[in-house]
């Protein structure tokens, strides 16, 4: 992970900084300035349908890349993190429904009250090697959406929190969709270049030791409780600031947008996207995301197909379409899109040679 | 103090079905060491199945009870024919993701069956009405319920303990690579393993939604018994049973205890939190195995 | 033309190094008084003492005692089964003896765990190979000197030029191993896919890595032919010589045993038969019985 072994022809380094950069030569750093100034300029192309799409994309992958820390660098395995993105959201609901706090304010304690939830369900379950994690984080879910239903006082029970989008910022309005968006894809472009720095330092190394070989590990001076602790609380830090985005978006929050089904939408579509790398991570939100659209397509063809029965058709649609999908992506391609997207580009590469 | 021990009484017979439940996990859990969440949504199945056999068709008891089963059956096959076989060889992620999704597929394949509506039994197959002993007010359904759970635990013993096939399932739960070496099929045993499990896990839903109503909410107990296998040890029939049983009795001492306390539906939390102190506690559960690795 | 440690860098130019020069720094400066010229016997690095270890009821060690001098190379032999991997496990902190006590350096680490253990310099090689699959070989090696790398990974995540620097530091570090122990074809492959002789020099570079006072070699030369052993063996007395620590060997190989190791220890069924040179190990008929047989 240090050593960026997908070089492009005819560059070497001279010295270690240089071996250690991604984007190494002037044409991948000019490509890479294409890439986000087009990304800035999209909603100008779009109407207000599509910026909703880049939005929550962008907010997924968030909390992809959160998960993505957890269980695809870490290995260990959460079924709970949209709970935690839900804890993100309540947060931010809760600041300023009754102390009024600015979004500015909320959006940094959006990442650290999730964290510090994550972290008093994860320790238990982190100090023993195995499955136990899964487990805990099943149990978290369940007792978090409890105690948000139910307290009714804070958290307005099941009828959620209207939130407010963040204030003014040097003169740009943020209830505008399109300012908004260029909000989110400025934090999600910081939370991509946090992660991509993760996997290239020293707990980044630790993580993927500790997925590989957690005996060895141990016995060669990495503690592993101490960096599986650690990968879960960084990882619900992003997972609660793509939920307080998100719910921004929607300025609007409500418990049953986060149930069981999402925390495995999560680690399905992470499955679907790529295990261990940052690209699998924002691919599997996205196609999250565009199965999620293509469901609410789904509705108005049952109707017409289906007559009276359609208002059930759509809920199975996607709980059974989503499964299949991620169920055959795991038995065909189990490394995912970012493997199968860097196979496309290496027999671009070395065409016509088969490898 | 009659009403602690009627919820006692009531807690056993809830308890009973924990007990299968968390049985049908163990078996699959103990042989191929994959934990099987897809087993709460089997649950939602069979009590589609059987709904659909005695109330829409209007089969016989004993007829539709055998399809229930036949039906448990092909989907323990078909699932670790077409899905569990081609993940060997993955990481313990791959498993664990795809008996996620199916938990979610098999809940959407419910949804379909059952079109949306959640629905009573109307009429129950099992004899309702109550025995009455002292003080003790004990509906016949839960005692049918339990007895047929007993049933069917004690049968599954036995198959263990006096059959070749259970013996050689046993030796599986030890270690697959030394029963591989000793010629036994391995590949076999998973398919045994997942067929009891999903034919136990229908039975189970089959008596669940004949007292708690036929619907998508059924898989919720399906969850409550992965805290009573986490708290009887993953590993361990006996813990199973018996951390079944008590999570039936905590569920109703909590409907009497705790619930007026605590607003909202406490009766599906408790067990968590029990899972999270059994965590915090002991780890491995009450009879869990620790391993011990081999450097 | 040596640039001093500390400069390593600052600037933007790399320096060469031949051998381990680097790694000695780095041990020189944490310890300055560790090494001495001479092998002295009163210079005793490692104890260990009565150490009793079961398994059940199976006894694996029986009060088991180790002396690990400076300077010296101790070989530990015996046949399968003798219990050497399992004292080389409860030295360094995987298993917890039942009795028993270990210092290391004058401090008693028989409670502490493995990875303090390895951060105070006792580091060891893997029977079967433990490297993480998943990194290149100079990403085993820089994950080797994690408990030696120092910044906090807030730092890290926010890449602050003092991380960067430290990172080129380490890298510097972990070339010189690799220059050493003859890996630089391979160092940008996956470990997955490499031939197992190379496995274990990586193996050995890691436990480099980890700037070892003591190192614990658990069947270095397993599996490899004759030119592996030679290159295996030279590398083991380089380390002896230049970094000056002691080796702990546990091989099979009687020739390499005979020819490199300064001092023999001999298990059979978790008890110590004999101790001393490899000549007196040559006469001993309780060895001879044991391990090496007649003739």
């Amino acid at each position: 992970m240090s050593i960026n072994i997908d070089r492009p022809c005819g560059t070497f380094d001279r010295n270690y900084f240089q071996a250690k950069e991604i984007f190494r030569t002037p044409l991948r750093k000019a490509l890479l300035i294409l890439l986000l100034g087009s990304m800035y300029l999209l909603p100008y192309l779009t109407n207000d349908y599509g910026i909703s799409i880049l939005t929550i994309i962008c907010a997924y992958s968030i909390g992809m890349l959160g998960l993505q820390i957890i269980t695809g660098y870490c290995g260990q395995i959460s079924i709970g993190h949209a709970a935690f993105m839900g804890i993100g959201m309540y947060t931010v609901g809760i600041l300023q429904r009754h102390f009024g706090l600015s979004f500015w304010a909320c959006l940094p304690l959006a990442g650290l009250v999730p964290m510090l939830i994550g972290m008093l369900f994860g320790i238990p379950a982190l100090r023993i090697k195995g499955l136990y994690l899964a487990f805990a984080t099943l149990a978290a879910h369940f007792v978090i959406v409890y105690v948000i239903s139910n307290w009714r006082s804070v958290t307005n029970g099941t009828d959620g929190i209207r939130m407010n989008r963040p204030g003014p910022l040097w003169g740009i309005d943020f209830s505008a969709d399109r300012n908004y968006y260029f909000l989110v894809l400025t934090a999600t472009v910081l939370m991509v270049y946090l992660a991509t720095n993760l996997t290239r330092t020293k707990l980044g190394r630790a993580l993927v030791a500790v997925r590989d070989n957690d005996i060895a590990a141990e016995v060669m001076g990495i503690n592993i409780a101490h960096t599986k602790i650690l990968a879960f609380g960084i990882g619900c830090f992003f997972a609660g600031i793509a939920g307080a985005l998100g719910g921004a978006y929607y300025e609007y929050v409500n418990v049953e947008w986060f149930g069981l089904d999402d925390s495995i939408w999560f680690l399905g579509f992470l499955v679907v996207g790529g295990f261990g790398s940052i690209f699998g991570a924002i691919a599997g939100a996205a196609v999250w995301k565009i199965m999620d659209e293509l469901s609410t397509l789904v509705t108005p063809l049952a109707e017409t197909f289906l007559g009276g029965a359609a208002f059930y058709a759509s809920a199975a649609f996607s709980l059974v379409f989503y499964a299949l999908i991620i169920i055959i992506f795991l038995v065909f391609e189990p490394r995912g899109i970012a493997h199968r997207w860097q196979m496309i580009k290496r027999s671009y590469r070395l065409h016509p040679f088969p490898y | 103090m009659e009403e602690t021990l009627n919820a006692f009484v009531f807690g056993i017979c809830n308890g009973g079905i924990y007990s299968l439940l968390a049985v049908s996990y163990v078996v699959i859990y103990k042989s191929t060491r994959v934990f099987p969440f897809s087993q709460a949504a089997v649950l939602i199945l069979g009590a589609y199945i059987m709904w659909y056999c005695l109330i829409a068709w209007h089969l016989p008891i004993w007829l539709g009870f055998l399809i229930t089963c036949s039906a448990g059956a092909i989907l323990g096959i078909f699932i670790e024919r077409a899905f569990m076989r081609r993940l060997v060889g993955q990481p313990i992620l791959a498993p664990i993701v795809v008996t996620l999704c199916l938990m979610l597929l098999l809940r959407g394949v419910g949804i379909l069956l059952g079109k949306g509506n959640i629905q009573g039994f109307g009429e129950s197959f099992l004899p309702v009405g109550a025995w009455k002993i002292g003080f003790l007010h004990i509906p016949e359904i839960q005692v049918f319920g339990f007895v047929l759970c007993t049933g069917l635990i004690g049968a599954l013993m036995l198959f263990y303990e006096k059959t070749r096939v259970g013996l050689a399932m046993r030796i599986v739960h030890e270690d697959h690579v030394m029963a591989q070496s000793l010629g036994l099929n391995v590949r076999r045993v998973f398919q045994y393993s997942w067929v009891i499990s999903c034919v136990i896990a229908s039975i189970a839903g089959m008596l669940l939604g004949n007292i708690q109503g036929v619907g998508l909410g059924l898989d919720a107990n399906g969850l409550v018994a992965i805290a009573a296998v986490l708290f009887g040890g993953l590993e361990s029939f006996a813990g199973a049973i018996i951390a079944g049983l008590a999570i039936g009795i905590l569920q109703m001492l909590t409907i009497i205890y705790i619930a007026p306390l605590l607003p909202g539906e406490t009766t599906m939390m408790i067990p968590f939190i029990l899972l999270l102190l059994v965590l915090f506690l002991k780890p491995y559960g009450l009879f869990g195995l620790t391993r011990i690795e081999r450097l | 033309m040596a640039e001093p440690l500390r400069d390593i860098g600052k600037k933007r130019e790399q320096r060469y190094s031949y051998g381990l020069t680097l790694l000695r720094e780095c041990i020189e400066m944490k310890h300055p008084s560790a090494h001495t010229e001479e092998k002295g016997e009163d210079q005793i690095l490692l104890r260990a003492e009565n150490i009793c270890l079961d398994f059940g009821q199976l006894r694996a060690l029986e009060d088991v005692n180790l002396e690990v001098r400076a300077g010296e190379i101790l070989a530990i032999i015996g046949p399968n089964g003798a219990g050497k991997t399992c004292l080389l496990n409860v030295i360094s902190g995987f298993y917890r003896a039942q009795k028993g006590e270990i210092y290391f350096a004058g401090k008693r680490i028989t409670q502490s765990p493995s990875y303090k253990i390895a951060e105070l310099g006792l580091c060891r090689t893997f029977q079967n190979i433990g490297l993480y699959t998943g990194l290149s070989v100079i990403d085993n090696i820089i994950a080797g000197r994690h408990p030696h790398i120092h910044y906090h990974f807030l730092a890290g995540m926010l890449y602050f030029p003092w991380a960067h620097r430290e990172e080129a530091k380490q890298r510097a570090i972990a070339e010189d191993i690799i220059d050493f122990l003859e890996l630089e074809q391979v160092r940008a492959s996956v470990v997955g896919n490499l031939a197992y002789g190379l496995r274990k020099r990586v193996e050995l570079g890691r436990a480099l890595a980890l700037e070892p006072r003591v190192l614990l070699l658990d069947e270095p030369m397993a599996g490899m032919n004759l030119d592996e052993k030679e290159d295996m063996a030279r590398f083991i007395i380089d380390i002896n010589e230049f970094l000056k620590i002691p080796i702990v060997l546990i091989e099979h190989d009687m020739g390499v045993v005979m020819d490199i190791a300064d001092r023999i220890v001999v298990l059979d069924f978790g008890r110590e038969i004999a101790e001393g040179s490899p000549e007196e190990m040559k006469e001993d008929p309780r060895v001879i019985a044991a391990y090496l047989g007649e003739g």
